[in-house]
């Protein structure tokens, strides 16, 4: 049995003076148990509205959510949160400013009327795992961003809940940090065994946490898959150019004839396809998948050096281009063929 | 230039607002009002001796009733706003979350266009010259106000907190009781200070729905000074106008606290 189905979500939000906006047009997709499962997106493609409909929060306009079997949500149906057996840790963190650490993780078990020797030892337990045992006198404004991101967590844990859903958590929290805590939040994940369902907009993030990544634009999904075979093999242009850093050049070609044969060209660099004549094809190239030599097809119009890697970028047969190259003999102004080692053709 | 000119306003202004209460507490002191026409000045607690233990005048009496009244329907109003406050912010459509102003309209009202009708029907009801009278009435007047300030408040505390307890099991009263009400405390002094004073201050429902001494309010004891003694007594109207600041200071000194230290840990992130 799945752990997780949602099936043909649409969502609509009525904003005021702005009228109607569909959030959601038809989201599939299947979470299995104990998963650690990554929607990435960029802002405004509806992955937060996703979350929250998963949560009980919001009702879907049409389709289902399917959770351990059951329908939770459908325009008919909404199981009310605390009955999903989930929790949810916020972008904000949500922490109630009143109360201490400790009453912070006591209330989700207060409410669920669990008595106060189990709660004690409850928290006790979640605060060692997340190593905040010292801080559970404390007030949330007495707290760093790490710690509060902890407690967040903590909260969400105490429960023991099947699924935990997690909206943004690191986006408030600076970089040095998020490494840290990025370790922390798949370190737990593993020694729990619970199921996350983690929405982020940044990549690496997503590509460090993900068992499976979804990804999501204007309210559809584009491709699911491990995060490798995501990186790898990119379905669609968007996808291409939303992951790795710098993203995937896509660039559209035209079909040409030489020696009676169907080719392509891309300043120097020609390549034997199949279609007719003048027929547009839309390829990526990786930036690591370029390398430069002598020549004069391109001119290097900037170059990047950040460490063990340069970025140079390129211009010429009226395309930009970004490769990646692991010394750095590239200057300003000069001039350069490329040769393409593996690219991608999207249909 | 500019600074001086800063403190001349400062100055003025300070001189402005303090000036007819240094006269208040000056004039409360002084036996009779001839030395404003270059007379001799005699100073006395005799004013506040008369009013407060005379058997003519009931000053205590009037500061208990409006202690009580202002007390009861601040408490109450607040009672009623936190919730309607609450629900304008968390469930009001977008559309109609603009209109809460129009609430604040209903404080517009004269008083005095509902002054008759409620006089009939306090008649009615039998409750003329009691504390359920007044009471009520601030309680109705003084709401929008209320719901005002609270609406205000509540609209800062983030969202993600409320959809956070729900998810942690607890439901829209639990909500309410065990979050937004202890997030609320420093509005909650604020409004009640606000509420308190309204009601402390009325005049003219408390003129109107009280017969008595049992039931008058210091506002109406003050005014009715007159009519005891057949000339202004600015003694004595003084001696009361000082005395009855005293309990709203010191609420609202006592209240301050709550309203300084709410506002700094209010922050989630």
């Amino acid at each position: 049995m799945t752990f997780l189905k949602v099936q043909g979500i649409y969502k609509t939000h009525r904003s005021g003076l702005r009228g109607k906006v569909e959030v959601l047009k038809g989201v599939s997709f299947d979470v299995e148990e104990g998963e650690f499962f990554v929607i990435l997106g960029p802002s405004g493609c509806g992955k937060s509205t996703l979350l929250n409909l998963i949560a009980g929060l919001e009702k879907p306009d049409k389709g289902e959510i399917i959770l351990k079997g059951r329908v939770v949500s459908s325009p008919r149906v909404c199981v009310p949160p605390h009955e999903r057996d989930l929790s949810m840790v916020f972008q904000s963190y949500a922490l109630y400013p009143h109360m201490t650490v400790y009453g912070n993780m006591e209330f989700p078990l207060k409410m669920a009327k669990v008595n106060k020797k189990e709660r004690e030892k409850r928290i006790r337990e979640v605060a060692e795992l997340l190593r905040i045992s010292h801080l559970l006198n404390s007030k949330p404004s007495e707290l760093s961003g790490g710690e509060r991101q902890r407690v967040a967590l903590g909260r969400a844990l105490v429960k023991r809940p099947s699924l935990i859903l997690m909206d943004e958590p690191l986006s408030n929290i600076d970089a040095s940090l998020k490494q840290e805590m990025r370790l922390e939040i798949k370190r737990i994940q593993r020694e729990t065994g619970t199921t996350f369902l983690y929405v982020t907009h940044d990549q690496i993030e997503a590509m460090a946490l993900a068992d499976k990544l979804m990804i999501m634009r204007e309210g559809r999904v584009e491709q699911i898959g491990e995060p490798l075979e995501v990186y790898k093999d990119p379905k669609t242009p968007f996808v291409a150019g939303f992951l790795g850093f710098p993203p995937m050049n896509v660039v559209s070609r035209k079909v040409f004839l030489k020696d009676g044969k169907p080719y392509i060209k891309l300043g120097n660099w020609e390549y034997p396809v199949e279609g007719p004549e003048g027929e547009e094809i839309v390829i990526g190239i990786r930036p690591e998948y370029i390398s430069l030599r002598k020549g004069k097809s391109f001119v290097i119009t900037s170059v990047e050096r950040i460490g063990n890697e340069t970025f140079v970028y390129l211009e010429g047969d009226g395309v930009r281009l970004v490769a990646k190259e692991k010394g750095g003999h590239a200057t300003e102004g000069g001039k350069v063929d490329i040769a393409v080692y593996k690219f991608k053709i999207f249909l | 230039m500019k600074r001086f000119v800063l403190i001349l306003g400062l100055c003025f202004f300070t001189i402005f607002t303090l000036l007819p209460i240094v006269l208040m507490i000056f004039l409360s002191f002084s036996e009779d009002m001839d030395f404003l026409l270059g007379g001799d000045l005699s100073l006395t607690f005799g004013n506040y001796r008369d009013i407060l233990f005379s058997e003519e005048v009931s000053f205590g009496r009037y500061i208990i009733n409006s202690l009580i009244i202002s007390g009861l329907s601040a408490c109450l109003s607040l009672l009623l706003s936190l919730p309607s406050a609450y629900a304008f912010s968390r469930f009001a459509s977008p559309f109609l979350s603009r209109f809460i102003f129009l609430f604040l309209l209903i404080t517009m009202f004269p008083p005095i266009s509902t002054v008759g009708f409620l006089f009939q029907v306090f008649s009615a009801l039998g409750i003329i010259n009691t504390y359920l009278s007044l009471i009520v009435t601030h309680t109705a007047w003084s709401l929008p106000l209320g719901v005002w300030v609270m609406y205000a408040y509540t609209e800062k505390i983030p969202k993600d907190i409320d959809r956070s307890a729900l998810i942690d099991g607890a439901g829209l009263f639990r909500t309410m009781f065990y979050i937004i009400l202890p997030l609320s405390k420093p509005a909650l002094a604020s409004a009640y200070i606000l509420l308190f004073l309204y009601s402390f201050n009325e005049f003219l429902f408390a003129y109107m729905f009280t017969v008595d001494e049992s039931t008058r309010t210091v506002p109406v004891g003050v005014a009715l000074f007159e009519g005891l003694y057949g000339q202004i007594p600015w003694g004595y109207i003084m001696a009361s106008a000082s005395l009855s600041v005293l309990p709203v200071m010191i609420g609202v000194l006592f209240l301050q606290k709550y309203i300084i230290g709410g506002l700094t840990k209010g922050s989630v992130r």
